[in-house]
C-alpha cells in the first residue's frame, strides 16, 4: 500500500478527475467509513511495523508498511482492552497472541473518513490498481472533529506490479502528487498529541563516566518516575496486567537506587522516601501476586491429573474474587493524598538533587562510573558469599535473601553498568545473574503460591464443590513442592556459572 | 493450514465452475483470503476473472514445487480473493499427479497461506488414483 498527499487545495473531486483524464478507472463507490485503530499501550504492534484496525465490523491486523491484511476476524468494536486470549480461536488470534501476549489492545485513535473508490483497469476491464481517495479526520468527541491531510492509497494488486508502477509514475511525475511522509495512523495519533509507538518502560539513559553520581543517579529516577507515572491510570482503570507489573518494576528499580546510591542523597529526605516508596511497593503487592495466579491458572491446572481439572473451578472464583477486592484497595490507596504527595515530592528532591549542598553527600560530586562500580563489586561479592552458604537444607528465606540482593545487582548492571562498561562483560553477567534468578524466582513463587493456597483453604471449604477443589487444591500444592524441589536441585549449577572463578575475575578486572 | 472446498463431477455443464467461482468469492467477501485454482486447462474461471491463462513453466515444474507459486498468482477485480490460472499444460495434470505419492498434500502445500481454496476438475479427466481432495466424487 502507498500513501501519497495530492497537490496543496486539491479537492477529492478533482484528484479523481485529474486520474481519469489520465489512467482508465471505474468508480468503486464512496461514501463514510469508520476506521479505529489499535495498539498495545507500549506499542507492540508498532514495533513490528503492524496495527490492528476495526473497519465496517471487521478487526484485522495489518501491515503498516504494505497495507496487507496479517490476519482478520469479524466482530463488532470491541468496547473494553482487548486481550488475544479473549478472541475466539483463528488466525488473528494466533497472529496477535505471540506479539502482545498479555497485554491489552487499546484504541489509539478514531478516524472517520469520507472514502472514494477507483479502480485502474487494464485493456480487458480487469482491475490492476485500487486507489482510494480519503479525507480523514479524527474523531475526538462525537461533536469535535480534526481534518486530517487529504490522501490518495494505491492498494496493489496482486501480479500486477508493473501496472501499480505505471500508476505511481503518472501520479507523482505528471499530475504532482508527493508520497506521505508518515502513515495515517501516524498522522491522526500525532494529532492528538500521543506518540504512535506508545509508552515505553524501557530505561534508556544515557551516563557519562566522568558524570557526577547525584546527576546521574537524579537523570535516571527521573526517568523510573516517568514510567511509575505513566503506568498509574493503567492500573487503576485495571486495563491489563502489564501496567501494575511495569510500575512495580519500576519502584523496586528506584527503591535499588536508593539504597545503593543513599551517598548522593541528603539521609533525612532518603529515609522519608525509602519509606513512601516502600509503602507504594507493599499497597501493590497482593494484587500482583494475584494477577500472576489468575494469568498462571492454565499452568496450575495442568498440574493436577485431567479428571480433576474441573475441580479447580471454585478456586480460580476465589482467586479471582480475592483479586478485585485487593485491586478497588490498591486503586483506593493510589489516589490517596499520601501517594500524590509521595510522587510530587520525590520529584522536586530528583529537580533539586544535583544543586543542594553536598554535605552529607558523600558521593554526591564523585564520578558515577566508580561509585557504580563499587556498588557492583560490593553486591557481587556479597552474593558469592550468600550463596556458598546455601544448601539442601537451607530455609527457603535463605533463598529469598540471595534473590532480593541478586535484583539489586542486576538493577546496578542495567542502570548504570550497561551504559558505562563494556557490553561484553555487561551482557553475560546480566544473562547467568537472569538464570540464576529465574531458578530463585521460581523456588520463591512456589513457596509463596503453597502458603497462599493453604490460607484458602476455609473460603474453598465454603462454596458449592467445594470438598472437590480441596482435594484438587492439596494434589496442586503437592506439585507446587515438587516444582520448588525441582528448583533447589537446579540452584547449585546455576550458582557455580554465577561465582566461577573467571566471572569473579572479570568482576575484579571491570569493576575493581 | 487452508481449508479447501473442491467441485467435481464427471457430468460437464452442470456448474462446477460457477459454484467454486461463486463460493470463492462468498469466502472472500467475508474476509477469509481465498485462492481460486483454476485446474482446468480449458481455463474457464481464468477467463471468468479477465486473467490470462499462463502458467510460467507450466503444471509439471509447479507440481514438483520447483516454481514460486506466489510469482504465479494474480489478484482479481475483488478484494481478498485471488486466483492461480489455468494453463494448458494442465491437460495432463493428471498423469503428473499420479506420479507423485501424495496428491493431495501436494495439492494442499502449494495453497497454504489462504484460509480457503476453491479448485475443480475438469469433467473429462479421470481423479487421481488417490481419492482428491478428500471424497472420491460430488462438490465438496
Amino acid at each position: 500500500m502507498t500513501d501519497l498527499l495530492p497537490p496543496d487545495g486539491m479537492t477529492l473531486a478533482r484528484a479523481g478527475d485529474a486520474l481519469a483524464g489520465h489512467l482508465k478507472i471505474t468508480e468503486r463507490g464512496s461514501g463514510e467509513v469508520d476506521r479505529t485503530f489499535y495498539d498495545t499501550f507500549d506499542g507492540l504492534l508498532h514495533d513490528r511495523a503492524l496495527v490492528c484496525i476495526h473497519e465496517t465490523g471487521q478487526l484485522s491486523l495489518v501491515d503498516r508498511d504494505t497495507g496487507q491484511v496479517v490476519a482478520a476476524s469479524r466482530m463488532a468494536p470491541p468496547t473494553g482492552p482487548l486481550l488475544a486470549r479473549d478472541l475466539g480461536p483463528g488466525g488473528l488470534r494466533d497472529a496477535l497472541l505471540p506479539i502482545i501476549e498479555v497485554r491489552a489492545l487499546l484504541p489509539l485513535v478514531h478516524i472517520r473518513a469520507r472514502v472514494a473508490g477507483l479502480s485502474v483497469l487494464d485493456g480487458a476491464e480487469k482491475t490492476v490498481v485500487r486507489v482510494t481517495l480519503e479525507e480523514p479526520a479524527v474523531v475526538t468527541s462525537e461533536s469535535r472533529r480534526r481534518t486530517l491531510r487529504r490522501r490518495v492509497r494505491l492498494t496493489p494488486v496482486r501480479g500486477y506490479e508493473d501496472e501499480l508502477d505505471t500508476v505511481l509514475r503518472t501520479l507523482e511525475l505528471e499530475l504532482g502528487f508527493r508520497p506521505a511522509d508518515q502513515t495515517l495512523v501516524d498522522e491522526a495519533v500525532r494529532a492528538t498529541g500521543a506518540n504512535p509507538g506508545g509508552v515505553s518502560a524501557k530505561i534508556d539513559v544515557p551516563l557519562e563516566p566522568a558524570q557526577r553520581a547525584d546527576e546521574a543517579a537524579s537523570a535516571v529516577l527521573k526517568r523510573l518516575l516517568e514510567v511509575i507515572e505513566a503506568n498509574i491510570e493503567g492500573m487503576i482503570a485495571d486495563l491489563d496486567s502489564e501496567f501494575l507489573h511495569d510500575f512495580r518494576v519500576a519502584v523496586r528499580r528506584t527503591r535499588s537506587v536508593q539504597r545503593e546510591l543513599k551517598g548522593v542523597f541528603p539521609p533525612q529526605d532518603l529515609t522519608h522516601f525509602r519509606a513512601e516508596f516502600r509503602w507504594l511497593q507493599q499497597i501493590t503487592g497482593e494484587s500482583r501476586d494475584l494477577d500472576v495466579y489468575v494469568l498462571e491458572f492454565d499452568e496450575y491446572r495442568a498440574m493436577v491429573p485431567p479428571a480433576m481439572h474441573a475441580d479447580l473451578d471454585p478456586l480460580l472464583e476465589v482467586l479471582r474474587a480475592r483479586r478485585r477486592s485487593a485491586r478497588a484497595e490498591m486503586a483506593e490507596a493510589l489516589g490517596s493524598e499520601r501517594a500524590t504527595a509521595a510522587r510530587a515530592g520525590w520529584s522536586s528532591l530528583l529537580n533539586r538533587l544535583p544543586i543542594i549542598s553536598q554535605r552529607d553527600r558523600p558521593d554526591a560530586g564523585r564520578p558515577i562510573s566508580a561509585v557504580a562500580a563499587e556498588r557492583i563489586v560490593k553486591v557481587y561479592r556479597r552474593m558469592v558469599k550468600m550463596g556458598r552458604a546455601i544448601d539442601d537444607s537451607s530455609p527457603p528465606g535463605d533463598y529469598h535473601e540471595l534473590r532480593k540482593k541478586g535484583k539489586e545487582l542486576r538493577y546496578l548492571l542495567e542502570l548504570f553498568g550497561a551504559p558505562l562498561y563494556p557490553a561484553d562483560v555487561v551482557k553475560p553477567m546480566i544473562r547467568t545473574l537472569k538464570a540464576l534468578q529465574d531458578v530463585l524466582g521460581r523456588h520463591q513463587d512456589r513457596e509463596v503460591q503453597v502458603v497462599m493456597l493453604l490460607a484458602l483453604r476455609d473460603d474453598l471449604a465454603a462454596l458449592p464443590g467445594g470438598a472437590a477443589a480441596l482435594m484438587a487444591t492439596g494434589v496442586l500444592v503437592t506439585r507446587l513442592g515438587e516444582d520448588a524441589r525441582a528448583a533447589r536441585a537446579e540452584f547449585a549449577g546455576r550458582f557455580r556459572e554465577f561465582a566461577d572463578k573467571q566471572q569473579r575475575h572479570l568482576v575484579k578486572e571491570t569493576f575493581g | 493450514v487452508s481449508k479447501v472446498l473442491a467441485t467435481y463431477n464427471i457430468k460437464g455443464g452442470v456448474g462446477k465452475t460457477s459454484a467454486a467461482v461463486n463460493l470463492a468469492y462468498l469466502a472472500a467477501r467475508d474476509g477469509f483470503p481465498t485462492l481460486v485454482w483454476d485446474l482446468d486447462p480449458q481455463g474457464a474461471a481464468t477467463y471468468l476473472f479477465r486473467v490470462r491463462p499462463k502458467v510460467r513453466g507450466g503444471g509439471r515444474r509447479l507440481m514438483r514445487l520447483r516454481t514460486d507459486v506466489t510469482r504465479l498468482i494474480k489478484g482479481t477485480d475483488h478484494p481478498g480473493l485471488d486466483l492461480l490460472p489455468s494453463d494448458f499444460s494442465y491437460r495432463h495434470l493428471d498423469l503428473v499427479l499420479n506420479r507423485f505419492k501424495r496428491p493431495t498434500t501436494r495439492l494442499k502445500r502449494r495453497s497454504n497461506g489462504w484460509e480457503w481454496s476453491a479448485m475443480w476438475w475438469p469433467r473429462s479427466r479421470p481423479a487421481p488414483a488417490r481419492p482428491w481432495p478428500g471424497r472420491p466424487c460430488g462438490g465438496t
